[in-house]
């Protein structure tokens, strides 16, 4: 899908070392990103029990909202963030005011209409100017990051007990109706942005080059994890996402609550798709419903962690971005298959595993 | 059960009958689309909302069943009547091993398995040679009976009706054996079952194995209806549209599957025609309507629409409390509830009921009888009095898990063993109320702290011995903890208290009244 290595494929290749570097390359760049989904979706999984499939769609709208930025256009999502942001705000004031906690209200207002309506102003105001590309980039993360949270106010979070498989219908669901509304704002066309780097280090060998655009790449997921890294391992909110992810009802027992931990991980969540989005428009054509196979694709990087470990996740993910460029060397239509056929081993890996342990149970 | 069809629903078969005389064209076809969703909807009703299984992926079985048909009609001249076998041993051949690698694993890990060989097979269909690519293949024959060709929509309605009828009718008699008791007590993670000695692994795999067969068939009758086969209609968002009929109708009612399949449609084409009016460009823009429909459903009735009605206005069957039935020793007036006029006081009783219940198994080891698969489902009274014991449990299917697993220390005969088991069964509950099965009642909460303390203490909840125990009853509802020793018991006391002061506060909902 996000492949940019189509452009090696030609009838007369064979694989060789150097054709193997390439696609270990491309492989590498789209794990990356891969990976930085897959953790977003071990986050979300791990503090709501949210199997997120809409990620995708946040991917796409960071994504298209910058090409339509690039063009000058108002991108459409900024009626989708305010209708929302007004809806989230009615549900709240209407809780508040029922509950008598009407403090409440002015912070209500301040997060779910005030802050979408800044973003919808400045981007409106700013669009058919066309500012610098980090305006740009900036713009297009802003609309966003708060539709993560109102997604689990809206969606989730009066089903915040319900189980884990009706969930993540839920959320099925929540993929339809953002992909619907993908294709009312964005159209059905594809956009593709200028890379961000034309940059090129030649590494000897004539082909072999490492280009800016890969190192933005790699460059923006790594340090993107360092940050997740010292969030959860040095601050307060982290260190409270953990103990939920940890046991839900021990953190709320110490008075941490769920449904701000909710609220936190769904906005990191928008954050890191719309950062992937970012990354990846400038590597390939997205449609308005590229981000199903793309947050698919983090999946399986997660589930080869089982859904429950970081690390073993980022190794999924760059798994699945080496797959698919070797699978779109050899059998270019069929890389979607071969990347999803990668999880038949894993679940049978799990499931083997899975009975181990109801032995052992079974034993004692 | 009932004796016999009741009038309306004659009625319904006879207009169904006559469906076809009456209405144009246009209608049949949408009956026929119709009956063929709801067949596989069926399918889908049995393994998610009976047996508590998800399938993402009942369209691409559609597409294995019409491609199957469509390829070997159109290049090899093949009968329909041939084709069919093979479509549904083909589909056998595949579902079995996705069924065994997936099906064991917990639940999520299914819908996702799902969805990627629902993708998988879809670009399979779309890029293998000889398929007719995205294209497609035409010129699939018609199918014949007897030498009359089925060309009209009218000749389909019939022959898609009656396969439909046929399934129901199958589907409703397995739901009503005793194999079939077994698939409805899958519903709730399937550990009671399996501590009833059902092999939940084999009782799944028939189950998907069944549902994809109708699917299966579905995709033949759809070939041969259309007299064409393309990829798109067996992708990944159109398996989505059948779990969401199974979903909407009540995946917990066989009938629900009718009613879904033909809400969905309906739907459907009624906002493909007025949405483009509406927007002025055409498009899926029905998949928005849809999903927020379904998000609205799961938040306010997600047992869907047809349990709705009847709860509204049907007559609910009435538990009735066997005769013979030998009362509780102990509390016989808990035994004499009737749930329906008790109405929103049953749960409480329920909750006191399973207190006494263990209160009184603790005071009479080695006189607690035996139940069996049967009484888990069947929503009476059971008295099993087998000369050992004179008890009685209550299941009614709509209660609650954690009530259903918690009796089934009850089926173990009583030792040390069972001790262990009971305090299994505490974990278990408590796990299962995690899954957020059912809003937190106090002692549901009790039994979670105790069990994290014993774990927390690096006793394994399976060997809890059990050796403190306190049932009291606190603003109608029951307060009951076991815990592992007198000093635990005082860590648990001081958490209980700190509970108790959180009344009301995220979730936490300390009644037993509600």
């Amino acid at each position: 899908m996000i492949a940019g290595f189509s452009r090696y494929r030609t009838r007369d290749y064979k694989l060789n070392g150097q054709i193997a570097l390439l696609l270990i390359q491309d492989g590498i760049v789209n794990g990356a990103v891969y990976a930085l989904l897959a953790l977003a979706i071990v986050l979300v999984f791990a503090v709501t029990r949210v199997l997120f499939l809409p990620q995708g769609e946040f991917v796409t709208y960071g994504a298209l909202s910058l090409a339509a930025l690039q063009l000058g256009r108002t991108p459409g999502i900024v009626w989708l963030l305010g209708a929302a942001g007004l809806l989230v705000a009615a549900i709240e004031v209407v809780a508040a005011l029922r509950s008598g906690r009407t403090s409440r209200i002015p912070r209500i207002l301040g997060l779910y209409a005030a802050i979408p309506a800044a973003v919808i102003g400045l981007t409106v105001w700013l669009a058919p100017q066309k500012p610098p590309l980090a305006v740009q980039i900036a713009l297009s993360i802003a609309l966003v990051v708060p539709l993560g949270p109102m997604t689990w106010r809206l969606f989730f979070q009066p089903l915040a007990k319900a189980s884990v498989l009706v969930l993540f219908i839920v959320a099925v669901a929540v993929h339809f109706a953002l992909q619907g509304l993908g294709l009312l704002f964005f159209g059905a066309e594809g956009f593709r942005v200028a890379p961000y780097s034309e940059a090129r280090w030649d590494l000897g060998a004539g082909t072999m080059a490492i280009t800016g655009q890969t190192l933005w790449m790699v460059g923006t997921s790594v340090a993107l994890m360092a940050l997740l890294y010292v969030f959860f391992e040095r601050t307060l909110p982290g260190k409270a996402l953990r103990a939920t992810a940890v046991n839900r009802v021990g953190a709320r027992l110490v008075g941490i609550s769920a449904t701000s931990a909710g609220t936190l991980a769904f906005t990191l969540t928008a954050l890191i798709g719309a950062i992937s989005g970012v990354l990846i428009i400038a590597q390939t054509t997205l449609y308005y419903d590229s981000g199903l196979l793309i947050a698919l694709k983090g999946f399986v990087g997660s589930v080869v962690g089982a859904v429950v470990s970081y690390p073993l996740a980022v190794a999924g993910a760059l798994l699945v971005g080496l797959l698919e460029s070797f699978g779109a060397f050899w059998q270019s239509a069929y890389k979607e298959a071969i990347v999803f056929s990668l999880l038949i081993p894993v679940l049978l890996w799990l499931s083997l595993r899975a009975h181990h342990i109801e032995e052992e149970e079974e034993e004692e | 059960m009932r004796r016999g069809p009741p009038l309306p629903l004659l009625l319904l078969a006879a207009a169904f009958l006559v469906a076809p005389l009456v209405l144009p064209s246009f209608y049949i076809t949408l009956a026929n689309y119709i009956g063929l969703a709801s067949i596989v909807a069926l399918g889908l009703v049995l393994i998610t909302g009976i047996g508590g299984l998800t399938s993402f992926g009942q369209a691409a079985f559609v597409g294995l069943g019409a491609y199957t048909t469509g390829f070997l009609t159109t290049a090899y001249g093949l009968s329909p009547w041939l084709t069919l076998p093979i479509g549904l041993a083909l589909t056998a051949v595949v579902t079995l091993p996705l069924g065994l690698i997936t099906l064991r694993l917990s639940g999520h890990y299914l819908p996702i398995g799902t969805i990627a060989w629902s993708i998988s097979l879809y670009y399979l269909f779309a890029n293998l040679e000889g398929l007719g690519g995205y294209n497609g293949m035409s010129g699939v024959p018609p199918l014949a009976i007897g030498g009359h060709e089925l060309n009209s929509g009218a000749d389909f309605y019939y022959l898609i009706w009656s396969v439909m009828a046929a399934a129901l009718a199958t589907v409703h008699n397995l739901l009503d054996s005793r194999p079939g008791r077994a698939v409805r007590s899958l519903r709730g993670g399937g550990v009671m079952a399996e501590s009833f000695g059902i092999d939940t692994a084999a009782v799944k795999l028939v189950i998907f194995l069944y549902a994809g067969l109708l699917a299966a068939l579905s995709g033949w009758l759809y070939a041969h209806f259309m007299r064409y086969v393309n990829p798109t209609p067996f992708g990944l968002n159109a398996s989505i549209e059948y779990l969401f009929m199974a979903v909407a109708g009540g995946a917990s009612s066989i009938w629900g599957a009718i009613v879904g399949a033909g809400l969905l449609t309906l739907l459907k084409y009624w906002l493909q025609d007025l949405i483009p009016k509406l927007i002025g460009r055409t498009g899926q823009f029905e998949i928005i309507v849809f999903g927020i429909l379904m998000v609205l459903l799961f938040q306010h009735a997600r047992q869907g629409v047809v349990p709705l009605v009847a709860r509204r206005y049907l007559k609910p069957r009435r538990v009735s409390v066997p005769r013979q039935a030998a009362p509780l020793a102990m509390h016989a007036s808990y035994e004499s509830v009737d749930f329906e006029r008790y109405g929103g006081r049953a749960r409480y009783c329920a909750h006191a009921r399973y207190g006494r219940l263990y209160q009184w198994v603790m005071a009479n080891e080695g006189r607690v009888a035996l139940l069996d698969a049967d009484s888990l489902v069947r929503g009476d009274l059971v008295a099993a009095t087998q000369g050992l014991g004179d008890i009685a449990l209550v299941y009614a299917v709509d209660e609650p898990i954690w009530h259903r697993v918690l009796s089934g220390f009850s089926t173990y005969r009583p030792s040390a063993q069972s001790r262990r088991f009971l305090g299994r069964m505490a974990g278990l509950a408590a796990l299962n109320l995690t899954g957020g099965r059912a809003r937190y009642s106090l002692d549901q909460t009790a039994l979670y702290v105790c069990a994290t303390l014993a774990r927390a203490d690096g006793t394994p909840i399976d060997t809890l011995p059990l050796e403190y125990c306190d049932t009291t009853f606190q603003d109608h509802s029951l307060v009951w903890s076991v815990t592992q020793s007198k000093q635990l018991a005082g860590r648990f006391q001081e958490l209980k208290s700190r509970i108790l002061q959180r009344d009301g506060e995220e979730g936490l909902v300390l009644s037993g009244q509600r």
